[in-house]
């Protein structure tokens, strides 16, 4: 059918031919689905976008259940099938918004929401390997720290992929002295404590307490700066201590 | 209402750090349990302390947002770059693009699964034999086909997969029964090999249960072999799909 003639049907038309097309093989393929996508990515339709969620949830679940390493329950498939749709709207509108222009039919579409799929999982994994880590730094740590270990909600929400956007971008912008850089790479990436820092680099650190300054003064700008943020995932963890300011 | 310290005098820059780090001298310790200002402070530190530790694991890495528009090619020139830069010199990023790249599989639908375990559990010998293809599965238009193939003690079961997204390459899924990985010495692994006309275009090891993949064959006949450490299993004329 010519795209003008696509565009002239009623959603439900068009929903009831993409889900009769996909049964069908590529080849015999007559672009309704594709007419679908279109009316959810460059004209804004939530019906077509909950059309879309509807029509390709089973394969999205085939698709995470096929994931060898990984074995999900089903709320983690079907929370991994809804993270994987937004992540698709997510980057197109934000990249591709005209769809028709980047991919060619809807087997492009299909094979761009695989790769959607398979990057939340790796998102996922990040972010256990990103729990981990911080569980066995908090562990190591000094007595204070470890308190927080123990609140594994809180601990969550730190790990979360826009939360660490957010701190990398205040830490971008906000410490930006090669001192304060070389203390926070030393210390937050690399785990060393200040004594070791001073050891190491005699040259730029007179001794552990300097370190300690150029740390205490990032962390305390770090808390102002992100305040937001601390506010909603780091107070619960600090409840015992914290106290109204 | 903020509280202010009880004694300014008392506290210098970096003691805090130090209390959080079990490092301070006695007054520090002393000082902060009667001083509810820098207890709060204190407090607040230790947060942001671990903000950082966690937002600074892999921190130069891209998000998979981002990873994933470079993988689909919808990034700007310029960002295009500047990821490239980074991801050669990243050996995780490196990685998740090696997965990104692979498109994932449907799940093997249940009937074969169930034929996979219930022929394990059988030891069957015979000649080299291709079996029935199973019941059709319905995934866009094409069924799955499964094969049975005995070699010696061996037998090895293979599911073609039908292509799930625009590329017409399909998957190929086996399973070699009768291999124990315990059996044999030390972890060597064992290759599998698919080829087409000398080239080997599929290369996968065998899992701890036997499981092997591949992915992106196009349709054709092709030469399976997996080596063992007492044998060699040669199938010949495998025809996909
Ligand atoms: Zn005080
Ligand atoms: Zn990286």
């Amino acid at each position: 059918m010519a795209v003008h003639a696509l565009r002239q049907l009623s959603l439900d038309t068009v929903i009831q031919e993409c889900h009769a097309e996909s049964r069908q093989e590529r080849q015999r393929e007559s672009g309704y689905c594709f007419e679908l996508f279109r009316r959810a990515m460059e004209e804004g339709d939530q019906a077509a976008w909950a059309a879309i969620a509807v029509q390709y949830r089973q394969l999205l679940l085939n698709w995470i259940y096929g994931y060898r390493a990984v074995t999900f329950t089903p709320d983690e498939a079907e929370a991994t099938a809804h993270e994987a749709l937004e992540r698709f709207w997510r980057t197109l509108s934000a990249r591709a918004p005209d769809i028709t222009s980047h991919f060619a039919h809807v087997g492009a579409l299909l094979k761009y929401l695989n790769q959607c799929v398979i990057a939340t999982i790796l998102d996922q994994q990040r972010r256990a390997q990103r729990r981990a880590r911080l569980v066995e730094r908090l562990q190591a740590d000094a007595i204070a720290l470890q308190p927080i270990a123990s609140d594994t909600d809180a601990l969550e929400r730190l790990c979360r992929a826009e939360q660490v956007a957010q701190v990398r971008q205040w830490v971008q912008t906000h410490v930006t002295d090669p001192h304060e850089q070389l203390v926070l790479r030393l210390s937050f990436e690399q785990a060393l404590t200040p004594a070791q820092i001073a050891q190491q680099y005699p040259q730029q650190f007179a001794d552990a307490q300097a370190v300690r300054r150029l740390k205490e003064r990032i962390l305390k700008r770090a808390r102002r700066g992100l305040s937001a943020i601390h506010d909603e995932s780091a107070t619960d963890m600090a409840v015992d201590a914290e106290q109204p300011r | 209402m903020a509280y202010t310290c009880i004694a300014p005098n008392e506290i210098t820059e970096g003691d805090l750090l130090a209390y959080l780090e079990g490092s301070a001298p006695a007054a520090v310790v002393a000082h902060i349990a009667r001083c509810p200002a820098c207890a709060a402070e204190v407090a607040a530190l230790r947060s942001a302390a671990t903000m950082l530790i966690a937002a600074l694991d892999r921190p130069a890495c891209p998000d998979l947002d981002d990873l994933l528009l470079y993988q689909a090619d919808l990034l700007p020139h310029a960002e295009r770059r500047r990821l490239h830069r980074h991801i050669q010199g990243c050996v995780h990023c490196q990685q998740e693009l090696v997965q990104l790249a692979a498109p994932l599989a449907a799940t093997v639908s249940p009937p074969v699964v169930e034929r996979i375990a219930e022929v394990g559990r059988r030891i069957l010998t015979g000649l080299l034999q291709p079996a029935s293809p199973t019941p059709a599965l319905a995934l866009r238009g094409h069924a799955p086909r499964q094969y049975t193939y005995q070699a010696g003690d061996y037998q090895l079961i293979l599911a073609v997969l039908p292509p799930l997204v625009d590329e017409d390459v399909w998957q190929l899924e086996g399973q070699l029964i009768g291999y124990h990985a315990a059996s044999f010495a030390n972890d060597a692994a064992i290759t599998v090999r698919v080829q087409q006309a000398g080239v080997v275009v599929v290369q996968d090891t065998l899992d701890e249960f036997g499981f092997f993949a591949g992915d992106q064959l196009a349709a054709g006949t092709y030469t399976l072999q997996i080596d063992l450490p007492d044998a060699q299993i040669l199938i010949e004329g495998l025809s996909i799909p």
